[in-house]
């Protein structure tokens, strides 16, 4: 790759509506701050909608003419990544591109033979091994030595070991108090810590990093102050797997976020374990400003919890919903429909469990395989039949067929949308 | 799964296949629904409430009685029409703002002339298809959530035209369907129609639930046999 004086990097998010990349944010942050980069590496991030036709997003991306241009996928937005990346090599046969995110960094090998148009993955979490892939790039050394890293040489694809964790968090630059990343319509998204202390087969919270780690109370505490105070900020949302992960951590967030919600500043949509939740504990979350949380129960057939490595416990769900009902916080109860082990009937059940608690909202949606999970991996030892190109919807199960299977997505769109229908 | 206490305003079902059933005025009146409605009450409010035949009373009357519910704390209120009640935009309007936010509209057949003809009403299916427009673009209008369903009475002389009824209710938008069988319906004669039915609905998006025929009889299709709306009737 021979550039100019600068090296152009082009960072895309091709983002749910409304959205903005917050890896994005991090990743080009961590960049910024690179003494190696410093004064020869120039960044731009595209934040796009994901339903733009990956051939404007190519006309966007070729006229940045960059150098490099990187990717974050996920699987609901890899076939777009990709049809975009197949246009861009033809458009731009000299840019370095490169993707990754949890679509991609689990099976990076095989995307690497599938997709020929990209260049190399960044597998694991991408601050640090984006920007040593830059400066590796910039004096054009060779990409596939970078710890993380899975490139071509010579026609082959090749993996370098596994980059560390990163252990101290607050090492990566806040992309919002660097001005990397501002508050979208007036909402921001916000992580104080990642990993998950659950392990659910389904999901790659947990499965990606291992262990938890936090950023400091100082850095978090720094952040939501900066963007409160930004003009026209109204909602935050945590993007944390679990809100209340320790009663300690509930109580002093509530405590942070407390002066804001007396402002009015809400949180929307924050995950939380509903089974630890109390009297005391949705009292904190509304001091915090929550209007609205997240929870499962995912499903409540014991077969596929056991399969899941889930836990639920039916009592201390529904104490929980009616805690959050009484402090008048909206709870929204999700149901994923297609886990091993579920049979038509575990699904029915679980349906008309979350519609008699009447948690204020329903969200049902199809199982999907990602790669890295525990289900991807145990996939044919469980019957569980799934799509291998993105996003991964499973097919059938050894209890569900496929039609069975539709059919149960079908009814769980009609019951969500009637759910909805109320005064 | 969504518990709702039907409640009938009396008149007229206009939406039945004339040469199956004929005319009847339906007991009880309208003073008699409001007492179903206030009896339902003082035992607890019920999470929903449907209030059928709802073409049989006066705009003025159905919109007092939806804001008497909406006062009693019952936050999932629906009628059941042939459309008539909801024709007009601004009836719409009035209905939604009182506090309607299901409609389930009924369709007999696919098209004006096979559905005025079991209907025995020239003219009804362009007034249900109409109905469908107002009441969505009232709600989205005022900004509120709500749902469209379609009823399908399914007899001997519709049985081949239900799939192409199916097909036509999806195209109109809507979000789910009850296909409501005679019981006097052969499943073994009617179940090739039904599940082609079903299907439609499926390959569309749309959930279509069937009732009066048992779920052994649907075999295959045993998922059909539930509904999104649980419906029990105010004796």
């Amino acid at each position: 790759m021979n550039h100019g004086p600068v090296q152009k990097v082009v960072l895309v998010g091709l983002n749910s509506y409304g959205y903005r990349s917050l890896a994005l944010g991090y990743v080009r942050a961590f960049a910024q701050a690179d003494q190696r980069l410093a004064g020869k590496t120039g960044f731009m991030t595209l934040d796009l909608d994901v339903s733009v036709d990956p051939w404007w997003v190519a006309y966007r991306v070729a006229g940045l003419a960059p150098d490099v241009v990187g990717f974050s996928v996920a699987c609901w937005n890899a076939r777009s990544v990709y049809d975009a990346c197949r246009l861009l090599r033809r458009i731009l046969p000299e840019t370095y591109i490169v993707v990754g995110g949890p679509e991609v960094s689990p099976i990076a090998e095989e995307v690497l033979h599938e997709q020929h148009s990209i260049d190399a993955v960044v597998r694991g979490e991408g601050e640090e091994t984006f920007a040593e892939l830059l400066s590796v790039l910039l004096r054009q050394r060779s990409p596939w030595r970078v710890e993380g890293v899975t490139a071509r040489r010579d026609g082959e694809v090749v993996s370098a070991p596994d980059r560390p964790l990163i252990g101290d968090l607050d090492a990566i630059p806040s992309p919002y108090l660097t001005g990397v990343l501002e508050p979208v319509e007036g909402t921001a998204y916000i992580e104080t810590y990642r990993g998950c202390p659950h392990r659910c087969g389904y999901c790659f919270e947990g499965k990606g990093f291992g262990r938890i780690r936090s950023f400091s109370h100082e850095r978090v505490q720094s952040e939501v102050a900066f963007l409160a105070d930004s003009a026209g900020l109204g909602s935050f949302t945590f993007i944390d797997p679990v809100f209340n992960l320790t009663p300690d951590r509930l109580a002093w967030l509530s405590g942070v976020m407390e002066p804001y919600a007396r402002r009015g500043v809400r949180l929307h949509t924050v995950e939380v374990d509903i089974e630890r939740i109390g009297a005391d504990e949705a009292a904190l979350l509304k001091r915090a400003g929550v209007v609205s949380v997240e929870t499962g129960p995912q499903t409540i057939g014991g077969l596929a919890l056991k399969t899941c490595r889930r836990g639920f416990d039916r009592e201390r769900f529904v104490a929980g919903v009616a805690a959050l009902k009484e402090a008048d916080i909206v709870v929204e109860c999700d149901l994923i429909v297609g886990l091993p082990g579920d049979t038509a009937d575990d699904v029915l059940a679980g349906m008309r469990f979350v519609a008699e608690l009447d948690p204020g909202m329903l969200q049902m949606s199809t199982l999907h395989v990602l790669p890295g999970t525990d289900l991807w991996m145990r996939a044919e030892e469980v019957g569980l039949s799934f799509d291998p190109s993105a996003p991964h919807e499973a097919i059938s199960t050894m209890e569900i067929p496929f039609s069975d299977l539709r059919r149960l997505e079908v009814m769980g769109n009609a019951l969500m949308d009637q759910y909805r229908a109320r005064v | 799964m969504l518990e709702y206490r039907e409640i009938s305003l009396g008149g007229i079902d206009e939406a039945i296949c004339i040469r199956c059933t004929p005319r009847v005025q339906e007991e009880p009146t309208l003073s008699t629904a409001a007492e179903n409605l206030d009896g339902l009450v003082a035992e607890g409010a019920p999470a929903g409430v449907l209030f059928t035949n709802a073409d049989s009373t006066e705009l003025d009357v159905l919109a007092a009685l939806v804001r008497r519910a909406v006062r009693s704390d019952i936050t999932r209120i629906g009628i059941r029409t042939s459309g008539r009640i909801l024709r007009q935009e601004q009836d719409a309007m009035s209905l939604v703002s009182a506090g309607v936010r299901v409609a389930e509209v009924a369709f007999a057949g696919p098209d004006s002339s096979e559905h005025d003809a079991l209907i025995g009403v020239p003219g009804s299916f362009d007034v249900a298809a109409g109905a469908i427009r107002a009441f969505s673009t009232a709600a989205k209008g005022l900004g509120v959530r709500a749902a469209i369903r379609s009823r399908i009475p399914v007899c001997a002389h519709n049985l081949h035209l239900i799939p192409a009824t199916v097909m036509a209710c999806a195209e109109m938008g809507v979000s789910s369907m009850l296909l409501v069988c005679e019981p006097s319906l052969d499943p073994r004669r009617s179940v090739e129609w039904i599940s082609a039915a079903c299907d439609t609905g499926t390959v569309n998006r749309v959930w279509v639930a069937v009732s009066g025929v048992s779920a052994e009889a649907l075999g295959g299709l045993a998922l059909h046999a539930q509904d999104v709306m649980a419906l029990t009737e105010v004796s």
